[in-house]
């Protein structure tokens, strides 16, 4: 190889210090990042991507962090060929932010608040550069105007609260990209915000990192978005890299059971999966740490044909009964929830938040019913409306004859059973101080359900069991579980009432691929076991294709558009629809090849 | 699960350990005064030998003051005296400020409702009582105690049940009978802004010397500006854990407010609330001091820590007065932080 | 103009908090048991005295009624009687006539009168004031500059060895209640070390000298303002540290270090300034009842202001003087909380005008 690599990394190894000792949260990896490449690093939370990332930095907090071992030798500018984990703090001083930036996951709190953009920008080229206010601020705006940000002149002078979350990550952006630096790394730059503003901000990566040559270290759980943006990959899972190479040959031809795992069990948007895989089907972790490759029975193998036609059937016929019944089970009747933001001098409100701004439809017994939307387009709002957790202004809310939205206080709290919510943050949804037989019994003994604690006892073992978890669960306290089982829990407390409809509240949007797929699969099954209605609220378009048997798209306040999944997807009529839809990182091999294609373009 | 988390303070705190230790001796002292004061009463004037400097192998091991009183006796009955004004006060106010806290955070200034008629009967009420019972309170004043508090409790009753009757009628009328929303949060938060800018130290002050000396009435006056510290806590806790899931989850289960309150919102605001205590609890010890000290609020002859302390003033030389009192109070006060912060810690470390 | 609207609206607020403090105290006041008259005309006097006094005080009406005159003496803008025997009682500037021989007048807010010297309560506030705002401001400074070093440098590495010994001195320095630690340090260095502080037990900032007239102590002040402050101090040890350690796991810190900005400058340009937010405001807001905590220092120290003249009235039962200071304080706290919302939106771009 006549061509050195701008950074090659060799045998890293970085460890955390924690109440049982020492933990490797990254084991002996090693890679080359060439110039001008965009290398993405791909694994689920505790995979170990992001401390590799500060590793390079030497942005470890020490303690409980430490770099344990390994090099990583940058072809700098200034100093030549430095070994980034043996630099002094004042000559990584010297190259951060100038010849090797970063760009972070979150937007919102990773600007300071108390600085206007403009000056947090300039102050990098000051820093770096030696420039004057005046030339900075010129420099300033010029890169305000590069990464496309409107309005640049007001934007230098705008605090970071006044802009929006696509915006700051623009501004991050400029501030990483000030000083032209070599090696950028991008730490899941577009994991909190919108997909339309997340396909904006990987077409800005893009674009910038042709124009200046720039190399790319992109970090993300996202497979879809790898597709649109890198070269390389390395999938990284518990510290190791189990699998690197080309994106087309990973998503073509994938090796390593893991990354099939991964590719497997996000829900397509193309081919229907009645089951999801998991990554348990696809291997088997053994004690010594050793990853086995088990056999992934595919569903063309006899029982899963049956199984898979017994589905079916069911479906069919579920469907039919569901026409059949003509009465909804939840109608909703122009409905608004408006939150006043502006009052004057005497206290009269003059201003409104239209969060949900005249909404009508109908729920049927048994389906699921996804309602998607970005952030702040009143979806949650919607949902949570509908428990009345908020008070609606007004419309109506009708289930069995009854309108929710005028009951009194005491009647709308028996009436609440019938309803029951799963919320999206798994670490706040469970009362830390009950234990789990408790959380789940709570609501059976305020309800009067069965006869005694005995009996209720028993029902709450028989539904730790339905969803997944074991009686031994029982007197366990929430923060002895993972995200992925306190949602189980969550599921199980939701049952416990036997409601008529439950209510999720991006309850997967928190979670891994991989353990997202295990809930998703559990309350498929259990709307077949169950007969339950579903309102799956999301922002990902591709879960809430695979959940729905309906989708409502819903946009400032309004629903835009719905239909069958099939029709949102293949005729979308909105405008906004086919932007949502577009937008979308799909991971399709041609998708693959066309971005690569548009890549070379440039 | 409180509990737990006191467990695991203690294992990893030996400061806590310590506090603990000495809260616990000092209170088995305090129990068992009378028998560990040397015979000596802590107000038995033995005036043949004021100023006593401390010798271990005498009868006052640990010096007399100006009036011949016994210092160790003094001490032992002295740090009684401050616990038995400052527990019931951090306590009552504690419970006070929690419920009042929890239920405006809660109810916010819209949930409640009540009756234009009912306002107005109570209002009547409440003036008629006021009026009657303290304003123009000389009415009975010829009359023995007895008879006099007889006739209280018949005007009290008779009162009320005019303003029963008053509010069946009242509701009759159509404006009074409409219901308007109780803004709970709003009264609450303005008394407290109107208490909180009263300054506490003054108004106690004047207070103590004013009205006949008592620990009874000194806990009632403490009571009224205590409460809004565990309130404004209390309100802010609930705010806070009103946006979690797991609340709204316990609502949208259909669980009762006062349910949702006890089980969910109290146990984890417990630990901020036990912390305020805690500190609430200091200020309150230093604070009797402070009132015996100045010789007001507790009549002279109840033995105190302050009353020890302002011995010393009379004379400068006898430094066993202030070193005494002020290591004993310091100790008291430390500990009881010590054992706060505990609290604190503990939490943070969960976070 | 959202500032003036924010000021108008936020006066409008203290003046309402002010009337309810005005209400309360005089309600609390008056259910109390004792005879004004008595003690204003003292034990030997005779009738004609009393029912004089009884009317200037408006003690015959009814309580709303005596409410109401209250709040026409003490406010600055009042309704009183056009003659020259008020005048010279209020010592008004009349502004407009009304029928009836009544004035609206402005005026310094009239406190009544001391029962125990007869003067112009107003007078000796004003007279007092400037005593307690010295040993306060002193205390503030002191605690200001040396708990926030305290608290950054404890917050720098926690949980090293400065940490502890910072963290556990503050809880110690909030543990001694205020009158203690006065005596304490009173005892060791103004009287038995005095010989080599060169400090006295007690003494005034302005002496009078023999010869050269009224002169300024510093010195003074250097025990009392120390003893005042320690507790100060300590709470802003502790709030700093604790804000700062916040603020340093902040990721606009981290987006500052991969920056390539150096420590130093990370910490004084980033972090200082969101972590003294909160502090500041605290400082400020404990400004006011510093001036009430300064009591029992004056009290020790013998240091001539609002506490000394307020605890002498409580305990010769002077109600317009111990009123008249409780108002007081109550104005000031009112007061210094609308500038501190004020300084806050403009140290916290987040926080809004509203």
């Amino acid at each position: 190889m006549s061509i050195k690599p701008l950074l090659s990394v060799r045998n890293l190894e970085t460890q955390f210090r924690s109440q049982h000792g020492f933990v490797k949260a990254v084991n002996n990896i090693s890679f080359d990042l060439m110039a001008g490449e965009t290398v993405a690093i791909v694994g689920e939370s505790g995979s170990g991507k992001s401390v590799t990332s500060l590793s390079l930095m030497q942005l470890i907090n020490d303690p409980p962090g430490k770099i344990t071992g390994g090099s990583a030798v940058l072809q700098s500018k200034k100093f030549g060929e430095v070994d980034l984990l043996k630099l002094p703090e004042k000559q990584m001083e010297k190259l951060r932010g100038s010849e090797i930036s970063m760009i972070f996951q979150e937007p919102m709190t990773s600007l300071n608040p108390v600085y206007t953009c403009g000056r947090q920008v300039m102050e990098v080229l000051q820093l770096h550069e030696n420039l004057s206010r005046k030339e900075a601020e010129a420099r300033t705006l010029a890169l305000f105007q590069q990464v496309k940000l409107p309005r640049p002149e007001k934007m230098l002078k705008a605090y970071p609260h006044e802009i929006s979350g696509g915006q700051k990550q623009r501004v991050m952006i400029a501030m990483a990209m000030a000083c032209e630096p070599s090696v950028l790394i991008a730490d899941e730059p577009t994991t909190a915000l919108d997909v339309t503003v997340q396909a904006h901000i990987l077409e800005l990566l893009n674009e910038l990192r042709e124009r200046k040559g720039t190399s790319i270290l992109f970090i993300t759980h996202d497979l879809g978005v790898v597709a649109e943006i890198a070269d390389r990959v390395m999938v990284m899972y518990k510290g190791n890299i189990v699998e690197q190479g080309n994106v087309l040959d990973i998503f073509t031809n994938p090796q390593h059971p893991y990354t099939k795992a991964l590719l497997a069990c996000r829900p397509k948007i193309i081919t229907f999966q009645p089951v999801l895989p998991t990554v348990s089907d696809f291997m088997e972790v053994l004690p010594t740490g050793e990853i086995v490759e088990k056999p992934f029975v595919k569903d063309d193998s006899l029982p899963g044909v049956v199984n898979n036609y017994i589905d079916t059937m069911a479906e069919l016929k579920r469907k039919q009964l569901m026409q059949q019944s003509t009465k909804p089970l939840v109608k909703v009747d122009d409905l608004r929830v408006h939150f006043p933001i502006k009052k004057n001098f005497f206290g009269k409100v003059k201003e409104y938040v239209r969060a949900v701004d005249g909404v009508d439809f109908e729920i049927f017994p048994g389906e699921t019913v996804g309602l998607v939307g970005e952030s702040g387009c009143g979806k949650t709002t919607l949902g949570r409306t509908l428990l009345r957790l908020v008070e609606p202004t007004s419309g109506r809310i009708i289930f069995n004859d009854i309108d929710i939205a005028g009951l009194s206080q005491e009647a709308l709290r028996k009436s609440r059973k019938n309803f029951q919510m799963v919320f999206q943050d798994p670490y706040a949804s469970l009362n830390p101080m009950l234990t789990v037989g408790e959380t789940i019994m709570e609501p059976m003994k305020v309800h009067n359900i069965l006869k005694n604690g005995k009996e209720r006892c028993e029902k709450v073992n028989e539904l730790l069991e339905t969803v997944g978890l074991t009686a031994a669960h029982f007197d366990r306290y929430p923060h002895e579980f993972s995200g992925g089982q306190r949602q189980r829990i969550s599921i199980a407390r939701a049952l416990a009432l036997s409601p008529k409809c439950i209510i999720c509240d991006e309850s997967v949007s928190a979670l891994d691929v991989s353990v997202q797929a295990q809930v998703l699969n559990l309350l498929n099954k259990l709307k077949r076991e169950m007969g339950i209605t579903y309102l799956f609220i999301t922002h990902d378009l591709s879960v809430a294709k695979y959940m729905s048997d309906r989708i409502f798209v819903m946009n400032q306040g309004r629903i835009i558009e719905s239909g069958t999944p099939e029709q949102i997807f293949n005729q979308p009529q909105n405008d906004y629809t086919r932007d949502l839809i577009a937008a979308i990182p799909k991971g399709d091999v041609a998708d693959i090849r066309k971005a690569q294609e548009r890549r070379k373009g440039l | 699960m409180i509990w737990q988390r006191l467990k695991r303070a203690r294992q990893q705190q030996w400061t806590f350990k310590l506090a603990a230790v000495y809260l616990l001796v000092l209170l088995v002292c305090m129990l068992f005064a009378p028998f560990l004061s040397a015979g000596f009463h802590p107000n038995f004037l033995d005036l043949s030998q004021t100023y006593q400097a401390p010798f271990f192998f005498q009868a006052h091991w640990l010096g007399t003051d100006q009036l011949g009183r016994d210092v160790w006796a003094n001490l032992l009955y002295g740090c009684r005296t401050a616990f038995l004004v400052a527990v019931p006060v951090m306590l009552l106010a504690l419970v006070a400020g929690t419920g009042l806290g929890m239920a405006a955070a809660w109810f916010g200034n819209k949930l409640l409702h009540f009756r234009r008629a009912a306002a107005v009967s109570l209002g009547l009420w409440l003036f008629a009582v006021w009026f009657y019972g303290f304003y123009r309170a000389d009415f009975s004043s010829e009359l023995d105690q007895n008879a006099a508090g007889l006739l209280r409790v018949g005007w009290l009753a008779v009162l009320s049940a005019v303003a029963i009757v008053l509010n069946r009628l009242l509701k009759t009328l159509p404006f009074l009978a409409k219901k308007v929303p109780l803004p709970l949060d709003e009264l609450l938060l303005k008394t407290m802004e109107v208490l909180a800018s009263v300054p506490r130290l003054i108004l106690v002050l004047s207070f103590a010397a004013l009205l006949s000396p008592g620990i009874g009435n000194v806990v009632l006056l403490l009571l009224l500006t205590y409460w809004i510290g565990p309130a404004r806590l209390a309100r802010a806790e609930t705010l806070k854990m009103k946006q979690l899931p797991y609340i709204e989850a316990a609502q949208a289960s259909g669980l009762p407010v006062w349910r949702i309150l006890s089980r969910h919102v109290l146990p984890n605001a417990a630990a901020p609330l036990v912390t305020a205590f805690c500190f609430g609890l200091s200020g309150l010890l230093g604070l009797e001091a402070t009132l015996s000290f100045l010789g007001i609020g507790l009549p002279p002859e109840t033995p105190s820590l302050g009353r020890m302390l302002a011995g010393a003033r009379l004379n400068t030389d006898a430094w066993w007065l202030v070193l005494f009192p002020a290591l004993l109070l310091c100790l008291t006060i430390l500990a009881i932080q010590t054992i706060g912060q505990a609290f604190r810690k503990a939490l943070e470390v969960e976070k | 103009m959202k500032t003036v609207s924010f000021l108008l609206k936020r006066l409008a607020h203290g003046l309402l908090i002010l009337l309810g403090v005005v209400v309360t105290v005089f309600f609390l006041f008056n259910v109390l048991p004792g005879d004004p008259v008595a003690m204003l005309a003292g034990q030997r006097s005779d009738l004609s005295t009393r029912e004089a006094i009884t009317k200037e005080l408006g003690l015959d009406k009814p309580l709303p009624v005596q409410l109401l005159y209250y709040v026409n003496d003490i406010s600055p803008l009042g309704i009183h009687a056009a003659d020259s025997v008020t005048q010279a009682k209020y010592e008004y500037t009349k502004m407009l006539g009304f029928p009836g021989e009544k004035v609206l007048a402005w005026k310094t807010p009239y406190l009544r009168r001391s029962f125990q010297s007869n003067k112009n309560v107003t007078d000796i506030l004003v007279d007092h004031f400037p005593g307690t705002l010295w040993l306060a401001g002193a205390a503030m400074l002191i605690a200001s500059i040396v708990g926030i070093l305290f608290g950054v440098f404890a917050a720098l590495k926690p949980h090293s060895f400065l940490d502890h010994a910072l963290i556990s001195t503050s809880i110690l320095g909030i543990s001694v209640p205020s009158f203690v630690a006065a005596i304490l340090i009173a005892m060791t260095f103004g009287f038995y070390w005095s010989h080599y502080t060169g400090l006295n037990l007690t003494g005034q900032l302005f002496e009078i000298d023999p010869f050269e007239g009224r002169q300024l102590e510093l010195k003074n002040l250097i025990l009392p303002a120390f003893a005042l402050g320690i507790r100060p101090l300590a709470i802003i040890t502790q709030l700093t540290r604790s804000s700062m350690v916040d603020v340093l796991s902040q990721d606009y810190i981290r987006t500052a270090k991969a920056k390539g900005l150096s420590k130093r400058s990370i910490i004084q340009k980033h972090a200082l300034k969101n972590a003294l937010n909160p502090v500041i405001t605290a400082v400020s807001g404990w400004l006011a009842s510093l001036m009430a905590g300064a009591f029992f220092i004056e009290y020790i120290f013998n240091w001539k202001g609002l506490g000394s003249v307020t605890l002498r009235a409580v305990e010769n039962l002077d109600f317009p003087v111990v009123m008249g200071a409780t108002l007081f304080i109550a104005f000031l706290f009112i007061l210094i909380n609308i500038l501190v919302d004020l300084l806050y939106t403009v140290l916290d771009p987040r926080v809004k005008l509203s």
